[in-house]
């Protein structure tokens, strides 16, 4: 109601401007209309319980917690696991509710969902008019884990590509799907890399519980591997793996020194950041080592979420798991914490939106 | 099949037994009673234990949660009707709530809890709730109160039969049976029981329905004791539970998961009364076995096993006329498994003291319990009570105590996150009891004082999860209730009430625990004019924080849930009783969780038939 409200108001401006102004139209450049009260800011989603979306807009003057609660009516699932971005639209991936809902990605309205075909569904990205949603079926079967292809006209699940076990985050590149398997409810060591022409799979073997992946400048695709934590009684390091995506071939592999585990990596500018120990590293993409000190002390909060945009890292805070969470704001050049926002319970990823 | 044929063995004994007890012993003899838990008769007297009796049994439906949640203070968080089901007790965790079948803890060796929408009440004959600590004497998680099913064993009371059949909305079907026969010095007891329901209810003011939330469980319970002589008796106790539940959804696309417990307890005792000394030799199996199926339509699932043997000695001395010292040495050996934990054992003793003397008005017991195992430190366990009777009608109690909460198999033996440093939880407890008793009031009124420190919690290290000692959690309160009873002619009234106001605080945060209400209360009034009876239950639950930094905007409204029902007894000794419940009358709109709607007004008929 609210942007219906909006619209009217802009379209009104918008005539009485442009009816007004007929004689020295050429002086008068066309207002920016907004897209909607969500575009220009952060958008953080919490998994929950209850699930929820924040924004925040990128001048921090403008918050809003429950943005998809207060457009819908409704809370988004239970278990809000990541969005994904596509045009104008966004892709909430709800993991146990086994269902995706379509939204207007400023405005948060609900414009569709896929709701059949998915199983655990992961994270979410595009290629060739197409959404590709990693999906980890059963969590205890080794052997029903899949990517699904969904038709964006139709958010149906127009067919599904068998993967290895645990396929966590999709990354689109040229006409592929890189894929890296986290392991679900166990622990893996591979990247899928799906051709969208033919659906045909290939692998490559990286590091233990590959997680976050993206494209440096050069085009290799970069690959954080936790390695397999000491509780599996099989504790292996961890690394970061580049990829020559022409061969398909590991080129370079940085390893972390044994028992430490990263968390999250995010790259942004020519940089890598990551998490490790609550201390956030940074290094150049080119570099030959891995750093040997943190550039910011998170303190004693639980990690749950990063990103790195413009002058800032974002990272949120879990606090208890059974309260809401906080977005935290760092400044790049200096390192300080620059703004606290509270978000949702267990507020797990941050969109620039 | 084992369990088949266990039960098989069992009838063959019952009835040889049966043949060697002459018939006319049965007449013109007094019943006799043998209490399972002679706990809560003997060293209970400084706290409160409320005995539920058959009638209140009979109006409530199958499960241990809807029983307590009409007719006790304890608040239960219920994941949708018949799902997982755990109590806050005086405001602590469901570990923190023991459950005894005939004297023996038997919460969970996994998770340390009961659910208690796998109890079907029918299978017990005396459901009895003690408030307070209560670790010396019932061991782990007996901090907030402790929940006994008793299988009581009556002699001379002849051959009776009761049958009860239930039949209501989303095609429920309830019922139970149960056999008696004792002679002077045989008593047998068989009590078969058995919920069905789809569960299938529309939530209140939506389309939706509670989906996959169908369930069943059954459960025999056989029990014996046969008086050897006037010194010695045997009893043995055995019970068999199975069920299986359909997790209900809050999303129709989630995918459908199910649970099945099947759970067995035995164990023979062995009564010794020998002048001044009373001797107690009890010799207990217990086994827990659960499936959890993460897909209701895959074989695929993870599991859990426990089997436990326990032997107990407790010998009763009677020091003087008004005093007695009981001496009691136990041991407990666990052995379990599941998908996340690798074959462990686990063996516990426990040696304790307890102290009881009557002095005119003045009534004292103490007690004392130290544990040892090689899992982890285990502290010294007491307790003191203090009675004082001012004249006929008023009796004011104080009772303090330290209590534990064990760490769990989980806990200890989790597949790489257990962490085997683990303390127990430790409660002090002080707590101050006011009755007065007349002829047709009884009004009871306690304040608690509970300071729990080292509660386990699984957090974050790293990227593992580990449980650690670490909240302290002070919590305190009021439980009461009100009982009136009167008669005018061939009118009968009465009224029951609870109410207990609680709180339950985060010694960090200052914060309320989650799904502890501060308030609490139920009530029924029951009204009878010669065969006919009407009757009304309600219950109230005050807001609960679902988020512990107690965010207003996620808390779960109060509610009060309303029900009506009537009855009518027929035939010569009313022993033919039909009764017809409306549930939720005024179709309350709640949740008792997060997003589990609960079900608006539905109905049901019950025949109860004694013979």
């Amino acid at each position: 109601m609210k942007n219906v409200l909006k619209f009217l108001t802009f379209s009104l401006l918008f005539a009485l401007i442009t009816t007004s102004c007929s004689d020295d139209k050429d002086d008068v450049l066309p207002p920016v209309v907004s897209l909607g009260d969500y575009e220009n800011g952060i958008i953080v989603s919490a998994e929950g319980g209850p699930a929820s979306i924040s924004f925040i807009s990128n001048d921090f003057s403008v918050t809003e917690n429950n943005v998809y609660e207060n457009v819908n009516g409704e809370a988004p699932g239970v278990y809000l696991q990541s969005i994904g971005f596509n045009d104008d639209k966004g892709y909430i991936v709800s993991d146990n509710v086994n269902i995706i809902n379509v939204v207007n990605r400023y405005t948060f309205e609900n414009e569709g969902a896929v709701t059949a075909g998915l199983q655990t569904p992961r994270y979410i990205d595009f290629a060739n008019g197409k959404g590709y949603v990693s999906n980890w079926g059963d969590g205890t079967d080794a052997n029903d884990d899949f990517i699904a292809v969904i038709n964006l006209a139709t958010n149906a699940v127009e067919t599904t590509i068998p993967v290895g076990e645990g396929p966590e985050r999709v990354l689109a590149n040229n006409g592929k799907i890189y894929v890296s398997h986290k392991g679900g409810w166990g622990n893996n060591n591979i990247v899928s890399v799906i051709d969208v022409s033919t659906n045909a799979v290939a692998t490559i073997t990286v590091g233990d519980v590959p997680d976050e992946l993206f494209f440096n400048s050069a085009g290799e695709l970069v690959v954080l591997s936790e390695g397999k934590a000491a509780w599996t009684g099989d504790e292996t390091a961890a690394s970061i793996s580049k990829i020559d995506v022409s061969t398909n071939t590991v080129v370079e592999t940085l390893t972390f020194a044994n028992g430490e585990h990263p968390g999250q990596m995010a790259f942004d500018n020519g940089t890598i950041y990551y998490v490790l120990n609550n201390g956030v590293y940074e290094m150049p993409e080119t570099a030959a080592a891995l750093p040997t000190a943190a550039v910011i002390d998170l303190g004693a909060i639980n990690t749950y979420g990063l990103a790195v945009s413009n002058e800032n890292i974002y990272v949120t805070d879990a606090k208890d798991f059974f309260s809401a969470g906080d977005l935290l704001v760092y400044s790049i050049d200096s390192g300080n914490l620059v703004d606290t926002f509270v978000v949702g319970v267990n507020a797990s990823k941050i969109y620039f939106n | 099949m084992k369990q088949g044929l266990f039960i098989g063995f069992f009838w063959c004994f019952c009835c040889a037994a049966w043949a060697q007890t002459s018939l006319d012993s049965l007449q013109q003899l007094d019943e006799v009673l043998l209490k399972a838990d002679r706990y809560l008769k003997t060293f209970s007297n400084t706290q409160s234990v409320n005995v539920l009796k058959d009638s209140v049994v009979t109006r409530s439906t199958a499960s241990l949660t809807n029983l307590l949640n009409y007719n006790s203070g304890i608040y239960f968080k219920e994941n949708g009707l018949g799902m997982v089901s755990s109590p806050s007790f005086r405001g602590t965790t469901a570990q923190q709530t023991a459950v005894t079948w005939n004297g023996i803890n038997i919460n969970s060796q996994f998770n340390g809890q009961t659910d208690f929408n796998t109890i079907n009440i029918r299978s017990f004959n005396d459901i009895s709730v003690r408030s307070g600590g209560g670790s010396v004497l019932y061991g782990s998680g007996a901090i907030g109160g402790s929940i006994h099913l008793n299988n009581n064993l009556t002699f001379n009371g002849g051959f009776e039969n009761s049958l009860y059949a239930n039949y209501g909305s989303f095609n429920t079907v309830d019922v139970g049976y149960t056999s008696r026969f004792s002679s002077d010095r045989l008593s047998v007891d068989v009590a078969i029981s058995r919920i069905q329901s789809d569960n299938d209810y529309t939530y209140v003011n939506s389309e939706k329905e509670n989906l996959n939330g169908a369930f069943y469980n059954q459960s025999l319970a056989a029990n014996v004791g046969y008086k050897i002589n006037s010194k010695n008796s045997l009893k043995l106790y055995s019970y068999v539970f199975d069920g299986e539940r359909h997790f209900s959804l809050i999303f129709p696309t989630e995918t459908p998961t199910k649970y099945q417990d099947v759970n067995s307890r035995t164990m023979l005792e062995w009564l010794g009364l020998y002048q001044r000394f009373t001797s107690t030799l009890k010799l207990a199996y217990l086994t827990e076995k659960y499936k959890y199926f993460p897909n209701i339509n895959k074989e695929l699932h993870t599991f859990g096993e426990a089997k436990t043997l326990l032997g107990k000695y407790n010998l009763e001395y009677k020091l003087l006329e008004n005093a007695t010292l009981q001496g009691v040495v136990d041991v407990t050996h666990t052995k379990g498994e599941s998908s996340s934990v690798n074959k462990t054992n686990r063996t516990i003793s426990g040696f304790s003291l307890l102290f009881k003397q009557q002095l005119k008005n003045f009534l004292y017991e103490a007690t004392l319990r130290q544990e040892v195992t090689n899992n982890y430190e285990s502290p010294l366990l007491y307790s003191l009570g203090l009675q004082y009777k001012l004249g006929k009608h008023y009796t004011v109690n104080v009772n303090g105590s330290k209590n534990f909460r064990i760490p769990t198999y989980n806990d200890l033996y989790w597949e790489g996150s257990g962490n085997t440093n683990l303390k127990p939880e430790t409660a002090y407890q002080v707590e101050f009891g006011q009755e007065l008793l007349f002829k047709h009031i009884t009004f009871k009124a306690t304040g608690f004082y509970n300071d729990i420190t080292d509660m386990i919690r699984w957090l974050p290290t790293g990227s593992l999860w580990r449980p650690i000692n670490t909240d302290h959690v002070v919590t305190y309160g009021l439980e009461s209730q009100l009982k009136i009873n009167v008669n005018l002619n061939a009118h009968k009234l009465s009224f029951g009430g609870h109410y207990a106001y609680t709180v339950s605080e985060n010694q960090e945060t200052k914060k309320q625990l989650i799904y502890v209400p501060k308030h609490k209360g139920s009530a029924m009034f029951n009204y009878q004019y010669k065969r006919a009876s009407l009757y009304y239950q309600a219950l109230f639950v005050g807001e609960v924080f679902t988020l512990s930094d107690n965010n207003p905007r996620y808390m779960i409204d109060a509610y009060t849930v309303s029900n009506l029902g009537a009855e009518y007894a027929l035939g010569k000794a009313q022993q033919f009783v039909l009764g017809v419940q409306a549930k939720n009358i005024f179709n309350e709109d709640y949740q008792s969780v997060a997003d589990r709607f609960m079900p608006g007004i539905h109905y049901n008929f019950y025949l109860n038939f004694n013979f």
